[in-house]
């Protein structure tokens, strides 16, 4: 039985394919302007790297903001759902899941089961979502990728304190123009985007184990501030972060397809 | 902004509409003509129009809302005087003595579900002149319509369900202060003893009210008018008695949209035979599913409970919505605290008086949304009691953001909720009258998830 999962998101879609339990290959790209595209795209190239064709697959589940509109999907499930799954999969110990995807950012609570059992999201802006980072790694002219490894550096953060991604990134214009150290600016924003986070969560309250998912997940700044914050050391996984939503849809679709 | 190019002509193509949509006796074809012929009204006539049923009671709800509108528009050339009074008093007493009631929260709700947009200029409106955006929304949106000249002032100004919120009552110092007009506020004391102290002099407040009244309007109050309004609302509240019992069917036989028009005809109306007609119309509508054995929906996914607010734009379709999601909506708060189970004695004009200040000093706004959180029969038990009662799956809240008093313990009520009825809580940042401030959509896609991920397992 081969099985697997597809996220659609805003900035990025990612496949998963599994057999027998085991992750047979993993794809993350750029989202396309139609999410049917993004599928399809995203999807050949896991096949690829598994030797595999479209019609080998048993099953498929699809997840994220594109996830009713892949035509290979035969059924589809929330993120919320696909995450806590997909993180309870590859750490049975995890109870708070923090997803910090492009344009969202959701804590989900599990049971020992993996069974939902409290949720949140952010429901106003792109404040403490993977947006913010790419607007400020822009407006400091460095790559998304440099921001956190930059920020351990730092001596003395900036201290950004606007809530809107257009307001931080007016504070931040104004801390270059007075000669700001891009370590420092660069930890003030990774510290920034963990305080819009840590304010979700504690609605919620944390309870260990707790993962990250999302592409924000790799970002070390984010990660080191927001494990100050909440004074937990988060477990890490040992597959990439992002495609926790797809192999969530992959787990889901296995049990789809015994049922059936 | 000045608003005088359509001050005439906006409440009377809004009554005019509604008495339009009202009077008719539209077929299914001939609404959805109708919704073709008014795209900007569609979503509207969709909730309160398109099911037989349902247009059973929205027609005459409609009707009501089409009088509340000609009332005002009417009332000064009558030699009538209007009152700038809460939505969540019982009006009875106003139309027992003359008195046309305008309440802000009231026109907000017209205009939000009616119209595209709904109150948003308004909102605007009223931040230009300087009321802050953190106080009521729903307070905020009517003001504006009022402030701009879209409707006749008021003449006076009765704050009766004092404490019910601090911004709130506010609002009503507000409106006094910038039109120059008299101010009656009736007071709480803000702690509670059901049958003590407190319900007593809430009583003796209401004797200044109709001294207030009857200086303002130069007439006496009409004893058997009131016994008639009384004998009106009396009749009114046992229909919603009957109605909250059907409830605890399962599949409950309530329409959802039943709710809104439940608490809208009482606040727009208690009172007056109009308003009997709605409530008697809605009991018959429901009576007759239970005897069938029809719940509004064939399988409930989740008997949903709101334990304070809808959502009041996009042409109501938050009642649609939740049905076409196979979610029963049991409770919603504005429809159920406080309506229940009330005896209007009505021996004497003291026994009335007593009777209605009882009844307005158990409504949701004065009563379990005030003061602190751990009386009793407060929020928390009243939610506990009906929770049990009407086996409610899960709690949900939405408000305003303007709502200090339920923002101030809408936490630590969810916390109680989860932990002693061990059913799961969702807590939405929105705004009901404000979708700029959170989407409808988004609100929607995450009751819907709740509901889904974390009510269905």
């Amino acid at each position: 039985m081969i099985v697997a999962g597809c996220d659609v998101g805003s900035l990025t879609a990612e496949a998963v394919i599994m057999s027998d339990g085991e992750i047979l290959s993993s794809e993350i790209i750029g989202v396309r302007p139609k999410p049917e595209q993004s599928a399809k795209d995203v999807m050949d190239k896991a096949l690829q790297k598994a030797h595999l064709a479209l019609e080998d697959i048993d099953y498929c589940v699809s997840t994220g903001y594109g996830r009713e509109r892949i035509p290979f999907a035969r059924d589809n499930i929330s993120e919320i759902s696909c995450h806590g799954k997909g993180a309870h999969w590859l750490i049975p110990s995890v109870r708070t899941v923090i997803d910090v995807g492009g344009q969202d950012c959701k804590v989900i609570r599990v049971d020992a089961n993996g069974k939902l059992q409290n949720f949140i999201m952010n429901d106003k802006c792109a404040a403490g979502t993977g947006r913010f980072l790419e607007v400020m790694a822009k407006t400091l002219g460095i790559r998304l990728d440099e921001i956190g490894p930059l920020s351990l550096a730092a001596r003395n953060p900036v201290v950004i304190t606007n809530m809107c991604s257009i307001y931080a990134q007016t504070e931040v214009a104004a801390s270059i123009a007075q000669g700001a150290d891009q370590h420092d600016l660069a930890a003030g924003i990774t510290k920034a985007m963990a305080e819009r986070v840590n304010s979700l969560v504690v609605r919620v309250g944390v309870e260990e184990d707790v993962v990250i998912t999302g592409g924000v997940a790799k970002n070390i700044g984010v990660v080191k501030s927001l494990e100050v914050m909440l004074r937990v050391s988060t477990k890490k996984f040992n597959v990439d972060p992002q495609i926790v939503g797809a192999l969530g849809g992959a787990l889901f679709a296995k049990e789809k397809f015994l049922q059936k | 902004m000045k608003e005088k190019a359509t001050q005439a002509s906006f409440p009377r193509a809004l009554f005019t509409m509604l008495g339009m949509l009202s009077g008719t006796q539209a077929t299914d074809k001939e609404v959805r003509g109708m919704m073709k012929a008014l795209p900007a009204m569609s979503a509207m006539m969709e909730t309160f129009m398109l099911e037989p049923d349902i247009r059973e009671v929205g027609l005459p709800f409609l009707e009501i809302q089409s009088s509340y509108l000609q009332n005002l528009s009417n009332a000064h050339k009558e030699g009538k005087k209007i009152a700038f009074e809460n939505f969540n008093f019982p009006p009875a007493i106003l139309y027992a003595m003359d008195v046309v009631p305008l309440s802000p929260e009231v026109i907000s709700s017209f205009l939000s579900i009616g119209v595209p947009k709904g109150i948003f200029r308004f909102l605007d409106y009223t931040s230009g002149i300087g009321i802050p955006e953190t106080m009521c929304t729903a307070q905020r949106g009517g003001v504006g319509v009022i402030l701009s000249g879209l409707i006749e002032k008021p003449d006076m100004v009765l704050n009766m369900a004092s404490g019910s919120c601090d911004t709130n009552s506010k609002m009503f110092d507000f409106i006094s202060e910038y039109l120059h007009i008299p101010f009656c506020n009736i007071d709480a004391p803000p702690y509670w003893d059901e049958g003590g102290e407190m319900i007593k002099y809430y009583q003796q407040e209401y004797r200044k009210l109709v001294a207030f009244l009857e200086e303002q309007t130069g007439n006496k109050l009409d004893e058997d008018k009131l016994r008639q309004c009384c004998k009106e609302a009396q009749k009114q509240d046992e229909y919603v008695a009957e109605i909250y019992d059907l409830r605890r069917a399962v599949p409950n036989p309530v329409p959802a949209i039943f709710n809104f028009m439940m608490f809208g005809t009482r606040f727009m109306s208690s009172g007056t035979p109009q308003a009997t007609k709605v409530m008697e119309t809605m009991y018959e509508v429901v009576k007759e599913r239970y005897k069938k054995g029809e719940g509004v929906l064939p399988r409930e996914k989740a008997r949903a409970g709101f334990v304070y607010l809808g959502h009041f734009t996009m042409g109501g379709e938050f009642w649609r919505w939740l049905e076409h999601n196979g979610i029963s909506l049991i409770m919603e708060g504005l429809a159920i605290l406080g309506h229940q189970h009330y005896t209007i004695d009505t021996s004497t004009v003291d026994t009335m008086l007593d009777s209605l200040a009882g009844q307005a000093h158990n409504n949701i706004m004065t009563k379990q949304i005030r003061g602190p959180l751990d009386y009793p029969g407060q929020w928390f038990e009243d939610i506990a009691t009906l929770s049990k009662d009407l086996n409610l799956d899960c709690a949900i809240y939405l408000g305003t953001l303007g709502c200090k008093n339920t923002w101030g313990g809408i936490k630590v009520l969810m916390k109680m909720i989860e932990e002693e009825l061990e059913i799961p809580t969702l807590i939405m940042h929105s705004d009901s009258w404000d979708d700029r401030v959170t989407p409808w959509p988004t609100i929607r896609d995450q009751i819907e998830e709740f509901i889904n991920t974390v009510v269905v397992q």
